[in-house]
């Protein structure tokens, strides 16, 4: 039996998320549904999925991508290789580029169809279907880091070592020994890492997938 | 020699004297003048609301009084055009002092014909200009201001209705899909008890949103009664912020708009408190006079030594980055409306807002 692929849909609006998320079921895929940031992280917490379709302006800031920020941050920090389809009625060319610079995958721009949502859906999949193989075949973990130019490599280096610590981390669980093995260090090379980045295990976590 | 002294002395030190008390009397017979002149200007700012083309217009007769002659001016006033002469054309052996005060769309260019003995720059009309011309100015600011506060208010609106619009029009673009493709009698079942669900609040939405577009003050809502306590919680929920919440009241002001007081309220609250402390909120009522007055106050004290309690309710004025510095003006301008207010409090252990609201209900 085929494991359905997991969407997270996070939509303040209750009507729309009924509607967007029958679309996606009649495709084939199992979806839950979050109405704010702080549902969408607290489900996040608890389960992993591979693809988060976000609406940018919720309560208390419906007309500003604030909240929508928070949780592409948020996913960045912890879930790195979940994508993130942007769904928004806000200023297309602001918030695209906001989402964009927080690790966004797509931006999709309301009122869109049935049609190239699920395109964006089935391509966003493909992509974490393909980078999952990536490492599990050859170990190759894709980051994405914002280099700010003409302030040397130091602040690069520092942020691919992060982003690549936490994920192992958040693969292995937490388990210091592991990661040591898995990234080539000695324990205390990990236990310096994750004083100097300030890592922290995320509460009540329960990965599914 | 000594009789030529004792001669002219007298008469001299009279003529010193006599000098002295009309220099005296000038100065201060100047000086009443002055006082009078500047006082007349402010009452007249004051009397006209701080508008600057009322002031402008009104404020000749007290120009005229401390010797100016006459005033040729040119107006702008956002894309329209005023020319104005005030007093008679004069003799060209006056005195003229051109001046230019503008703010953005505002400009007021003009020329004032002095009397000879008034030109100078300390003198009685020098300093009733000046005064004109700060108070104009200051009126300037207070108009752009005004009109920042109003574009933005606008803005809202307009991000309101679009953001409404846009997911009614996703909800029909994806309904509509669905009706053509969905075929199957099973999955036809499905999307008639989704639709079930969905439609009513769908409908609501739109309804809201005519509302809100007919009515942006959202006037419709008055005569409806609703839990005051209820709205309050509801407002806490959104921003996640922990309160102990006693007492309640039912009101008849238009939800939309006591929402709006509250968001902005505990949306400071949100944005600036930095302990975990939960706010304790009380609902308290006023039967004699049919009011209700809601006591915000937090515990955090090292946030209280923080604020300027002064400027709190002053327009951009913030702290925070991000903040535009309207939340705690609007909230008293929207209270103001309907004769509420709001006021900062502060005790030894606790700081926050009393919010007076008035139609408490039986």
């Amino acid at each position: 039996m085929t494991i359905k692929p997991q969407i997270l849909l996070v939509d303040d609006d209750p009507a729309l998320r009924g509607m967007l998320s029958f679309s996606l079921e009649l495709a084939g895929y199992s979806v839950t549904e979050a109405s704010s940031r702080v549902v969408a992280i607290n489900v996040l917490k608890s389960q992993l999925f591979q693809v988060v379709l976000l609406d940018m302006g919720m309560p208390p800031n419906e007309h500003t991508p604030e909240e929508g920020v928070a949780v592409l941050n948020w996913l960045q920090q912890q879930h790195i290789a979940t994508k993130v389809i942007v769904l928004t009625g806000q200023q297309a060319d602001d918030t695209a580029y906001l989402a964009l610079k927080h690790g966004a995958f797509d931006f999709l721009e309301k009122p869109t169809t049935s049609e190239a949502l699920l395109m964006s859906v089935k391509r966003a999949l493909l992509f974490y279907a393909q980078e999952s193989a990536l490492k599990q075949k050859e170990g190759v973990q894709k980051f994405q880091l914002d280099a700010s130019l003409g302030e040397g490599v130091k602040s690069i280096r520092n942020q691919a070592e992060e982003k690549l610590v936490r994920q192992v981390l958040a693969d292995t669980e937490f388990n210091v020994y592991e990661t040591a093995r898995r990234l080539g260090l000695k324990r205390e090379n990990v236990y310096y890492l994750i004083k100097k980045y300030q890592l922290q295990r995320i509460e009540n976590s329960n990965d599914s997938l | 020699m000594n009789e030529f002294i004792a001669e002219w002395a007298g008469p001299i030190f009279v003529v010193i004297g006599l000098s002295l008390f009309f220099t005296a009397f000038y100065f201060r017979h100047q000086s009443k003048k002055l006082s009078h002149a500047l006082s007349t200007l402010y009452q007249l700012n004051q009397s006209v609301n701080l508008d600057a083309l009322d002031f402008f217009d009104q404020a000749w007769p007290i120009l005229k009084n401390v010797g100016c002659l006459q005033m040729n001016a040119n107006i702008e006033w956002f894309g329209e055009h005023k020319s104005i002469q005030f007093g008679l054309d004069q003799p060209s052996k006056t005195h003229k002092q051109t001046f230019k005060v503008d703010r953005e769309d505002m400009r007021f260019e003009f020329v004032i014909y002095l009397e000879r003995q008034a030109n100078a720059s300390e003198s009685l009309a020098g300093l009733v200009i000046k005064t004109f011309i700060n108070v104009l100015e200051q009126d300037l600011v207070l108009k752009q201001a005004e009109i920042l506060t109003s574009q933005k208010r606008l803005e809202r609106y307009q991000l309101f209705v679009q953001h409404e619009i846009k997911n009614i029009a996703q909800f029909i673009q994806l309904l509509s899909e669905q009706v053509q493709t969905v075929s199957e009698p099973l999955a036809q079942q499905r999307l008639l008890e989704r639709l079930k669900q969905t439609l009513p609040i769908m409908a609501q939405r739109a309804q809201k949103t005519v509302q809100q577009m007919q009515q942006p003050l959202a006037e419709s809502f008055q005569n409806r009664s609703y839990e005051l306590k209820a709205l309050i919680e509801e407002t806490l929920r959104m921003y996640d912020l922990q309160a102990s919440v006693t007492g309640d009241a039912i009101t008849q002001l238009p939800r939309p708009l006591v929402l709006e007081v509250f968001k902005n309220v505990l949306g400071n609250f949100r944005d600036h408190q930095v302990c975990e402390a939960p706010l304790a909120i009380e609902v308290l009522t006023d039967d004699i006079n049919k009011w209700v007055v809601v006591q915000i106050s937090s515990a955090c004290l090292e946030d209280q030594s923080k604020i300027r309690s002064e400027r709190l309710f002053e327009p951009f004025w913030t702290t925070s980055e991000s903040g535009m510095g309207l939340g705690l003006f609007l909230a008293r301008e929207l209270l103001k409306q309907h004769s509420g207010q709001i006021e900062f409090t502060k005790t030894n252990n606790a700081f926050g807002f009393a919010i007076t609201l008035p139609g408490l209900l039986e």
